[in-house]
């Protein structure tokens, strides 16, 4: 039916040539694509940054918002509107600094929604300032004796927060990344994928051949996204340690739990963005508050 | 001599490096006893797009682009004829002939292969410096003088690089020399270094920070204020400050509050949305009564707005901001000078005043590269308020007093102990929901804006007050407006300028001096509704016939504003 | 005066009495023993016989311990604020009772719980009845003995016990029989040991009226969710943070009845950005909030001015700075309100006087929220929130709810940021068949997707501030009272409404020339209403709850007209409209 191509947006992209995002938006126009859904139904929920403007080059519905912002704003798109497709993007600035809390609070709450970080180590669109993934001892002129502390490991807080989607992908590897985005968006639950990508320009520590030089697929046969131990160990799998260790790919952990919409009581009647005031009602409610005499 | 006033655009894609261009020529000048004045305009993108940057090049100083360029250096070629209406009619146009495309102009065309010199003499992403070569050649400058920037802007990329950029400026400078080809105006050397500095506003701020011995910086990077953070970053190790990059905003002004009240003097430096995060902890500074310094970089929104470029627009926010009531200041300089002077001067108040103190700025300003003259550091000492012997467990630290100041301990003192709290408190530090006490605490921190009014430098009026039309401003304005105003004068108008720096506590008698004979009050801003003019009648019952905007992000031409003034100072609307 | 019993005979000395127009009842004791609670009967048994009620809570913020009291006015016309001096104290404890007695009247009456022996005190009856004891005799407690106390006064004031005991039957039938039996008896006792030992002691009886209205008791904060109620919310979230909370409760309550989305969130910039992404999906969204938490949502109020997204934010206002007196009063965020985030675009800042006001204000907001496609901002104070009001109905208005009109165009033509003459784009909700809605925070063209374009920054400057113009149309006018004359006009925003207006009645009763006016849409601010009724003024006053002047700084700023006097309080009290007599007589004359 939908090519991905037919997710395009025509209009210049002002992207750095080889940056990883295009590698990104291509999974995810293939994902929609092969999702079936109509652009009229997907709304994207971005925050500030070059990752930010993502949904400007996909047709569909976007409100692009503020900076680390994009969960808590795409959760009251969801709730308002729960028929819609809701996906939140940003960097890892945005979703793991600036937004780091609301992060947290999501994978508990467990909202159905897929959200996709463009992981690249770095803060590009403000030109180069270490982010909370970037690696340890990442020279920049913000932090020119290099980064002092542990890159912020998303994976285990999604995990640790009992999250019921938890994976990471790449932007280089875009047929395993687009199996993700598909399984996320099917997801009836916070469906979470870090997405690792370089930075052509900013970030030369990490970049695509790195990547490509220790990613692998844990697999779905091999790992059980049901068992915690396993998942936690996998998340801690990364080179700060070992440089030459490698980077585990797939879907980690799945928490059985309900999504927070279908535990919220309201959503059973409709969407709210339909709810009509009902007068009885309001009069009824204003009612309660008479004080009646002659007892 | 007759004096030179030479304008020079360059223009390209993010990316093709006309930074280097610019500061190349910049520091060609500046060497050469010019006063040189850069502007940059960068679209919100690390590649592509249309960026461009303005030199002007004068023997006297300027603050302020060139209203006409002689020049213009287009690295893309396409991007030339967004240009061509800001060229002189005699003005040059350089491009590259295999750029694939050549304006329609009636300009003077200099056709340069940049891309295959570049190719020749280095690699192709040096076609940069060719054009600086080239340009060079036509303001029939000496060569030579290209060799101490560029090796300057290359230093860290190894010499070998160092060493084809200025081979490959050296082709494309021979290559112009051969065709003989020359600008109309000729830019010699004319004084041996004059000792000049040439920085920009983010610089002179973090200068000023330093001088001022700051001692932790906590930020979150945010156009344009990043520049600032990183200045600071990078002199961390030999100023001896802690450089703290955050998670967000409102980590950055809390440690900046709790490095504060550990007594080091802190600062943090944001913009637009990142300060509304420190709203918050603004309003704790107050209550607490913890010196901090905060530096707020105006750029266009509202929300994220444009990221890049600039406004003043923040004025009203920054005077009202954070809830409850509590005294501040707030100080806007113009350039790098007063930048340097007024971060000094709000350190200073802070930590006097124990109080919070805003130096507002604009991407025009942090960005805009000058020359100025030598940076003195002030002789008043900015040492800390004297310790008190007390005896022990005596200390309250918000013991009342005159003059609303109460005497600062730091926590670590021995025999001492610093209750800090955010609720309202007694003098001791210690929670109240006394009705006296909360009166007597606010009577007190109100006291201190007496205080901080008497630090303020007053505002500068030119040539004097009371002219017949008198034009009023802060910050980054003062450039344009100066030299419009000249020009105007120049032309036989009565109007004079005056220009708020240090603008709250509101300077009422100062500005009510400068104003009450004039005719006519009108205000230039870059922003919609005239907060200067608003703030004028609400602080001194001054109304201000009307007021020159723009507030497109872009910063006000020296024409422009001249126009505006007529305009509004023969009464037709604005 | 005295007598052998100790305390005032009115009978005999010939004092006057106040048949009720207007007295001033205080209970007052410990947090957690129940003096809140016995404050809530006595309000409510007040209304029950027919009176109009005004009560404020005067609280500390803790949750036991400390000094708390509420200030309860009762008369047969309506109150919108209190006195400075009480008629009648009911203390629960000592330290109450030291405290609040120097509240009372002359004439007045304290009772507070002490077996000690009744006597006269400066010309007030001070009368001890032993609750505790007199409850635990009962086999009850010390959070009983403010209901042993009520009895007490009713005995005094020749109220009914009946409506105290319906009113004790309905508070606390829901914990069981044994509590319903228990504050029953305690009742009695109280109400037979005043009735035995203080014949004739009370100089001020609050009999149940022969005929009265039924009336609605409620908080300014339940009118405020009865508000987003009639306004037809569909999301809430908020955090919660005094005085706004008990709004958040309210409509967490209704939720489910109402199909409104309620969502307690992890911090208020989590807040703010939910209710904006709702907002965005086309919701009438809402959040209420104060002080520190309103300054973490400015950001996001700025993204809701260049998104052009309606919402409604309802600011309790509290003394600060920071965290201040978090249970206490002030009006010190209105130019925070009026300028705050960066940069311009049109905002709505609705400052209603009383909890009725606050009621239409609500629905109001939402209205000119989604016509004008903005953020707007109910200002209003811990005064008005928290205080109990008696309100004789609130109709539903015919809510103008309607989003700008839609196009209907050729599939994926949608523009959301059209410009309009108005100002005014069309409004799309996501997820509208076959069309798509773009729109970010950052400068955009008509399509909504990102330009850096001089002259479309210019033009789209231009068409968010045009709104303004509209939002001008849309302003209710100022309230003066008792006229449009006055040689002294007196000037307030918010709640100062009911104290500023009796204190413009007592002044006018006698002979003052003065007027007051109450502005309530002050942002976009009245400036050519204002600045025609300052004009005719001799002497313009601002009264106004913070400590610089706010309200006198903005009618300057906006007017040219400065105040020649200012009346402020910034104690974390309200004013009081025999208090703003005071101060305001020696400006405005009259007898005094």
């Amino acid at each position: 039916m939908l090519t991905a191509e037919y997710w395009s947006r025509a209009g210049e992209n002002a992207w750095c040539p080889g940056c990883g995002n295009f590698g990104i938006l291509s999974a995810l126009k293939q994902a929609l694509a092969e999702l079936q859904l109509e652009p009229w139904r997907v709304c994207i929920v971005s925050g500030i940054g070059q990752a930010g403007k993502l949904p400007h080059y996909v047709k569909c519905n976007f409100l692009h918002g503020l900076h680390g912002r994009a969960l808590p704003t795409a959760i009251g798109v969801k709730l308002a509107n729960p028929g819609l497709k809701v996906i939140a993007v940003g960097g890892d600035g945005d979703m793991y600094g600036e937004g780091g809390g609301a992060l947290l609070h999501a994978f508990r709450r467990n909202p159905e929604i897929a959200c996709f970080v463009h992981n690249n180590g770095v803060y590009g669109l403000t030109k180069g300032q270490a982010s909370p993934t970037s690696a340890a001892g990442f020279r920049t002129r913000a932090t020119p004796e290099g980064t002092a502390l542990p890159g912020f490991n998303p994976l285990a807080a999604g995990i640790a927060m009992s999250g019921t989607f938890v994976a990471r992908g790449f932007a280089g590897d875009r047929e395993g990344l687009t199996r993700l985005m598909v399984l996320a968006l099917k997801h009836k639950g916070f469906g979470f994928i870090d997405i690792l990508q370089p930075c052509v320009t900013y970030n030369k520590v990490n970049t695509h051949k790195w990547y490509q030089e220790r990613v692998f697929d844990i697999g779905t046969r091999q790992h059980d996204p049901l068992d915690i131990e396993r998942a936690l160990e996998r998340a801690r799998e990364w080179p700060e340690a070992d440089p030459e260790g490698r980077i585990p790919l797939g879907l980690f952990y799945s928490a059985q739990r309900p999504s927070y919409d279908e535990q919220l009581p309201v959503l059973r009647q409709g969407a709210p963005v339909e709810a009509r005031p009902d007068p009885r009602k309001v009069e009824q409610a204003i009612e309660e508050f008479r004080q009646h005499g002659r007892d | 001599m007759a004096g030179i006033d030479f304008g020079l655009i360059v223009t390209g894609q993010a990316g093709q490096g006309l930074q280097v261009i610019a500061q190349a020529l910049a520091g060609v000048f500046v060497r050469s006893g010019y006063h040189v004045f850069v502007s940059q305009d960068v679209m919100s993108r690390i590649r592509g797009g249309h960026n461009f940057t303005r030199v002007r090049i004068a023997t006297k100083p300027v603050g302020a682009d060139a209203d006409r360029a002689q020049m213009l250096v287009a690295l893309d070629a396409k991007l030339a004829s967004l240009h061509l209406s800001e060229l002189a009619d005699d003005g040059l146009v350089l491009i590259d002939p295999d750029d694939g495309s050549r304006p329609e102009t009636g300009h003077e065309i200099v056709a340069v292969p940049l891309r295959r010199l570049a190719r020749e003499h280095g690699r192709e992403v040096m076609t940069n410096s060719v054009a600086l070569g080239a340009a060079l050649a036509l303001l029939q400058h000496d060569p030579e003088a290209l060799r101490r920037p560029i090796q300057e802007l290359f230093a860290g990329k190894g010499q070998a690089v160092a060493d084809e950029n200025l081979a490959c400026a050296r082709a494309g400078f021979d290559f112009v020399c051969a065709e003989g080809r020359t600008c109309r105006e000729r830019i010699p050397r004319i004084a041996e270094d004059a000792g000049r500095l040439f920085l920009t506003g983010a610089q002179a701020l973090g200068l000023g920070a330093i001088a001022a011995g700051v001692r932790l910086v906590a930020g979150y990077p945010m156009s344009p204020a990043t520049p600032i953070f990183e200045f600071c970053a990078r002199n961390a190790a030999e100023a001896g400050i802690a450089v703290e990059l955050v998670e967000d905003e409102i980590a950055a002004i809390n440690m900046a509050l709790g490095a504060a009240f550990a007594g080091a003097r802190a600062m943090t430096c944001t913009a637009g949305g990142g300060f509304c995060l420190m709203n918050e902890g603004l309003s704790l500074a107050g209550m607490t009564e913890t010196p901090v310094v905060i530096m707020v970089g105006m750029r266009p929104g509202p929300a994220t707005g444009l990221a890049t470029r600039t406004a003043q627009a923040d004025l009203l926010f920054c005077l009202s901001a954070g809830h409850g009531e509590f005294p501040r200041a707030v100080l806007a300089p113009a350039d790098p000078e007063q930048a340097f002077h007024a971060t000094i001067r709000a350190f200073r108040i802070a930590e006097e005043f124990q109080t919070p103190v805003i130096v507002l700025f604009d991407q025009f300003m942090a960005d805009a590269t000058r020359t100025i003259g030598n940076l003195q550091l002030p002789i008043a000492n900015l040492q800390s308020a004297e310790r008190q012997s007390l005896p022990e467990g005596a200390y309250r630290r918000y013991e009342a007093s005159e003059s609303g100041v109460s005497p600062f301990l730091r926590p670590g003192t021995k025999g001492q102990l610093v209750y800090v709290d955010s609720d309202e408190h007694n003098e001791e530090g210690h929670i109240t929901e006394s009705a006296e006490v909360r009166v007597r605490m606010v009577e007190k921190r109100a006291r201190k804006a007496g205080g901080i009014a008497v630090m303020l430098e007053p505002p500068e009026v030119w040539p004097g007050p009371g002219r017949k039309t008198m034009v009023v401003g802060f910050g980054s304005t003062r450039g344009a407006v100066l030299e419009a105003v000249e020009r105007l004068r120049g032309k036989g108008l009565d109007v004079g300028v005056l220009h708020i720096c240090d603008i709250w506590p509101f300077p009422i008698d100062s500005v009510r001096a400068a104003l009450e004979d004039s005719r006519r009050v009108i205000t230039v801003e870059n922003n919609w509704s005239g907060q200067v003019a608003r703030l004028l009648r609400q602080e001194a019952g001054i109304t201000a016939a009307g007021s020159v905007r723009r507030f497109d992000g872009r910063q006000f031409a020296v024409a422009e504003v001249a126009a505006g003034i007529e305009r509004l100072a023969e009464g037709k609307t604005g | 005066m005295g007598s052998a019993t100790g305390w005032l005979d009115w009978r005999a000395a010939g004092s006057r009495i106040t048949i009720v127009t207007d007295v001033t009842v205080v209970v007052a004791g410990e947090a957690g023993l129940g003096v809140q609670s016995a404050g809530t009967v006595l309000t409510r048994q007040l209304v029950r016989q027919g009176y109009h009620v005004f009560a404020y809570p005067n609280v500390m913020s803790r949750i036991r311990g400390g000094h708390n009291f509420t200030s309860i006015r009762v008369s047969e016309r309506p109150k919108a604020g209190i006195r400075t001096q009480a008629n009648v104290v009911l203390a629960l404890d000592e330290q109450a009772a030291q405290e609040r007695k120097a509240d009372l009247i002359e004439g007045g009456v304290l009772v507070y719980d002490s077996p000690a022996e009744p006597m006269i005190e400066a010309g007030r009856s001070i009368l001890p009845v032993p609750m505790t004891a007199i409850a635990k005799r009962l086999g009850g407690g010390p959070p009983h003995a403010g209901v042993v106390g009520l009895g007490v006064l009713c005995a005094l004031n020749s109220q009914p016990l009946r409506a105290l005991q319906a009113v004790l039957k309905e508070q606390f039938e829901a914990r069981g029989a044994e509590a319903g039996r228990l504050n029953a008896a305690c009742a009695q006792a109280g109400f037979e040991y005043g009735r035995e030992r203080f014949r004739g002691v009370c100089p001020c009886l609050i009999p149940e009226l022969a005929s009265w209205e039924s009336r609605l008791l409620l908080t300014g904060a339940q009118a405020i969710g009865l508000g987003a109620l009639a306004a037809g919310v569909q999301f809430y979230a908020g955090y919660p943070m005094s005085p706004s909370t008990a709004i958040l409760e309210y409509l967490a309550g209704k939720a489910e009845e109402f199909g409104i989305v309620v969502e307690q969130v992890e911090d208020e910039v989590s807040v703010i950005n939910m209710v904006a992404g709702a907002a965005f999906a086309g919701a009438r969204a809402m959040t209420a909030t104060s002080g520190g938490g309103f300054a973490l949502m400015v950001e996001g109020i700025g993204l809701a001015g260049m998104a052009e997204l309606p919402l409604v934010v309802v600011v309790g206002m509290r003394p600060g700075p920071a965290t201040g007196f978090p249970t206490r009063t002030e009006q010190a965020e209105l130019l925070y309100a009026a300028d705050c985030s960066q940069d311009e675009f049109p905002r709505v800042v609705l400052a209603p006087g009383t909890a009725e006001q606050a009621f239409y204000a609500t629905v109001r907001a939402f209205g000119l929220a989604q016509r004008f496609q903005s953020p707007v901002i109910v200002l209003t104070d811990q005064f008005l929130l928290d205080s109990s009001w008696t309100v004789g109905n609130l109709q539903l208005p015919i809510a103008n709810l309607q989003l700008a009109g839609r196009q209907s165009g050729a599939a994926y033509s949608f523009r959301r940021f059209e410009i309009t003459e108005s100002g005014v784009s069309p409004f799309l909700r996501p997820g509208t068949r076959e069309q798509l809605v773009m729109s970010m925070g950052g400068e955009h063209d008509e399509s909504g997707l990102g330009s850096e374009d001089a002259g479309n920054r210019v033009r789209m400057m231009e068409k968010r501030m045009r709104k303004l113009e509209g939002l001008r149309q849309e302003a209710a006018g100022l309230h003066e009272f008792p006229g449009r004359g006055g040689a002294t006009v007196v000037v307030c925003f918010g709640s100062v409404f009911g104290p500023l207006r009796e204190a413009v009645e007592i002044l006018a009763g006698e002979g003052a020339d003065i007027g007051m006016v109450h502005i309530s849409d002050i942002v976009p601010f009245p400036a050519k209403e204002l600045a025609q009724r300052l004009a005719g003024a001799k002497t313009v006053v601002c009264v106004e709850q913070n400590s610089t002047g706010q309200l006198a700084r903005l009618v300057r700023r906006e007017t040219g007209f400065g105040p020649d006097e200012i009346i402020l309080r910034f104690d974390g009290r309200p004013f009081t409209g025999d208090g703003l007599a005071e101060r305001l007589r020696p400006i405005a004359g009259g007898a005094g």
